[in-house]
């Protein structure tokens, strides 16, 4: 506890200290003069004094009258240390949980596994979730959104759910999730798909962490609108970090470092995958390295906290209000 | 110039239409003042009285010789003795301060005691010595003698045992000695004194009874010697109330016990109304316990 301004308690004790030199001195006072304006003219007082019950009388009384002042100054107290303003103090590093995700799944025939792995992996974590917001989009040829950017996490289950069993799903031929992506000339058009990818986030001008979890095997076939240089150069002007999961690293020397370079350009990380390699891994070493991007410096917060002090004054100085009434001081 | 006395007088002739109601019994008032008319001053004839003391128009209503007292035989010295220490400026239950019952108590039984035919005597303590009158035979010396008691405050050092004292060294002869004083419980030095006195005097001791100290309504009771307030919470509070009450009565019984065993004639006083009409039943009790 800190006071934020402990002159005011000082004085509110200067105060207290005077009234009771004042009140001292006043009750050292001969009491025959201050008797009300009828005294009625008695003798033998010391009778009175003498009797044990007078002596107990008194004595109930001087504690009780002890234990009033005793609580009016306990009272008084309180409200200087109110007056003066408590205060907590709070060290914080604030963990920003402003982050977007965006899931950008090359959903070509060679990555049905990779990405059923990554859709499983964000499965799990988005049970932990909490402010974060998800968006799954899927390209191959052309890029179709499965969902916007979205933190409604039981839509976002339901989809991953239904993404998954329809990747994984055999029997099914041609499944829902594909729609969409076939609707160009080519395969694999990591240029349009980063581009489209990119273009789903939203409140570019809101300080939210952006990242891109770019899942593709970078074998394009056809001619993309934008090039993935392009697209890449894009993703930077927007502060969306690229991360890139290859599967097939090392196949195409040429087509793997231009991936890479893309993906560095932008601050992100390119991570080939082996088969010993978990996706699970590599996300959760993507989301450590954002998290130890996002916690900010430790900061000092400094809060009003009259709560306790306003309760024991409430308590003290109502105590200290009732017993003067009851017993009519 | 009887202002003391004419306020006497006014009470005993408040009394005075009882008299015809009741001419036998209980009219208090005309028993004292026909005294000399009364059955009572008469008594049946003995050998040795005197011819001349023969009352013969009583003897021949009564077939019987009756002998007429003498005024003079029953002439007797009433000393008043006032108690006037500062105890006595505290209030009386109707609000009177005891000197002042004091005072009126000594003027009715010096008033009566003057119609009786006594001498009359005072003693009392001033601020600066006690003072005393003796033989006082007409209502103009009693009138002064009291009008110089009126306010007088006794000094710390006369106090009563003083007053007891100077009765012991200084009264000769039979009196009777009537002390009026208040409630303060008598001593052992006083105790003494009156065993002393009691056997030389015929003793009267009148208390001024002071008004409870904790049962007033709302004023502060403040002490006449030391200025102590006492304190409101002391006032209310029931226990401490009966607890005085019983140890008031406790001292009462004591005192009561220690003058009925010395035979000494005991009457308390609590307001100016009782005066007249307490005096008198006192003294016809007394008057009945003497023959």
């Amino acid at each position: 506890m800190d006071l934020a301004s402990p002159w005011l308690l000082l004085i509110t004790l200067v105060i207290l200290g005077a009234s009771i030199t004042v009140g001292i001195l006043l009750g050292r006072h001969d009491p025959a003069v201050r008797t009300g304006a009828d005294p009625i003219a008695v003798s033998r007082t010391d009778r009175l004094r003498s009797l044990p019950r007078f002596t107990s009388v008194v004595r109930t009384r001087t504690r009780l009258l002890a234990g009033i002042l005793v609580l009016g100054f306990v009272a008084i107290v309180f409200g200087g240390i109110l007056v003066a303003r408590p205060t907590t103090e709070s060290v914080t590093r604030p963990l920003s949980h402003n982050r977007d995700i965006m899931l950008c799944l090359d959903v070509s025939g060679s990555m049905t596994d990779v990405d059923a792995e990554v859709i499983e992996t964000f499965l799990e974590l988005s049970k932990g979730f909490d402010g974060e917001r998800i968006g799954l989009t899927i390209f191959n040829s052309s890029a179709a959104q499965v969902f916007p950017l979205t933190d409604d996490y039981q839509l976002v289950r339901e989809q991953l759910t239904a993404m998954k069993k329809s990747l994984t799903d055999d029997t099914n031929f041609s499944p829902d999730y594909w729609k969409g992506t076939l609707n160009g000339t080519g395969a694999s058009l990591i240029g349009d798909g980063l581009a489209a990818c990119a273009l789903r986030f939203d409140h570019i001008e809101t300080d939210r962490s952006r990242s891109l979890i770019f899942a593709t095997d970078n074998e394009e076939y056809g001619a993309s609108i934008v090039s993935l240089q392009e697209a890449a150069g894009y993703a930077t002007q927007k502060q969306i970090r690229v991360f890139t999961l290859n599967p097939v690293d090392g196949n195409d020397a040429g087509n793997t470092e231009t991936l890479r370079a893309a993906t560095e350009s932008t601050g992100g990380a390119y991570y080939p995958l082996r088969a010993t390699t978990a996706v699970s891994d590599i996300i959760a070493q993507v989301q450590s390295s954002q998290a130890r991007a996002l916690r900010g410096e430790p900061r000092v917060i400094r809060a009003d906290d009259p709560a306790p002090w306003s309760v024991a004054l409430l308590l003290a100085g109502g105590g200290f209000v009732v017993l003067v009434w009851r017993f009519r001081l | 110039m009887s202002t003391l006395l004419r306020k006497v007088k006014a009470r005993l002739f408040l009394t005075s239409p009882r008299r015809s109601a009741h001419p036998l019994e209980g009219a208090h008032a005309a028993v004292l003042r026909g005294r000399s008319l009364d059955f009572d001053d008469l008594r049946v004839y003995q050998p040795g009285d005197e011819v001349r003391d023969i009352d013969w128009r009583a003897s021949a209503r009564s077939n019987q010789v009756l002998i007429k007292r003498y005024i003079a035989t029953r002439r007797q010295v009433v000393s008043l003795t006032l108690d006037t220490g500062v105890t006595m400026d505290a209030r009386a239950t109707d609000g009177t301060r005891k000197r002042d019952l004091a005072l009126l108590i000594a003027g009715v039984l010096g008033y009566l005691s003057l119609r009786h035919g006594d001498e009359v005597g005072t003693r009392f303590a001033t601020e600066t010595g006690l003072h005393r009158q003796r033989g006082a035979t007409s209502e103009g010396r009693l009138e002064l003698a009291l009008r110089g008691a009126r306010d007088r405050v006794a000094g710390a050092e006369f106090t009563r045992e003083r007053l007891l004292d100077s009765i012991v060294r200084e009264e000769r002869g039979r009196r009777i000695l009537t002390i009026i004083t208040d409630e303060t419980p008598i001593g052992d030095a006083e105790e003494r004194q009156l065993r002393r006195l009691r056997v030389q005097h015929d003793l009267v001791w009148i208390t001024v009874c002071e008004a409870p100290l904790l049962e007033t309504a709302r004023d502060t009771p403040v002490d006449v010697q030391t200025g102590w307030a006492v304190p409101t919470f002391a006032r209310s509070d029931t226990a401490l109330i009966e607890e005085l009450a019983r140890a008031d009565a406790a001292e009462r019984e004591r005192r009561i016990a220690l003058l009925n065993a010395l035979s000494i004639t005991n009457q308390e006083i609590r307001t100016e109304a009782e005066v007249v009409p307490t005096l008198l039943d006192m003294l016809r009790r007394k008057h009945r316990a003497r023959r």
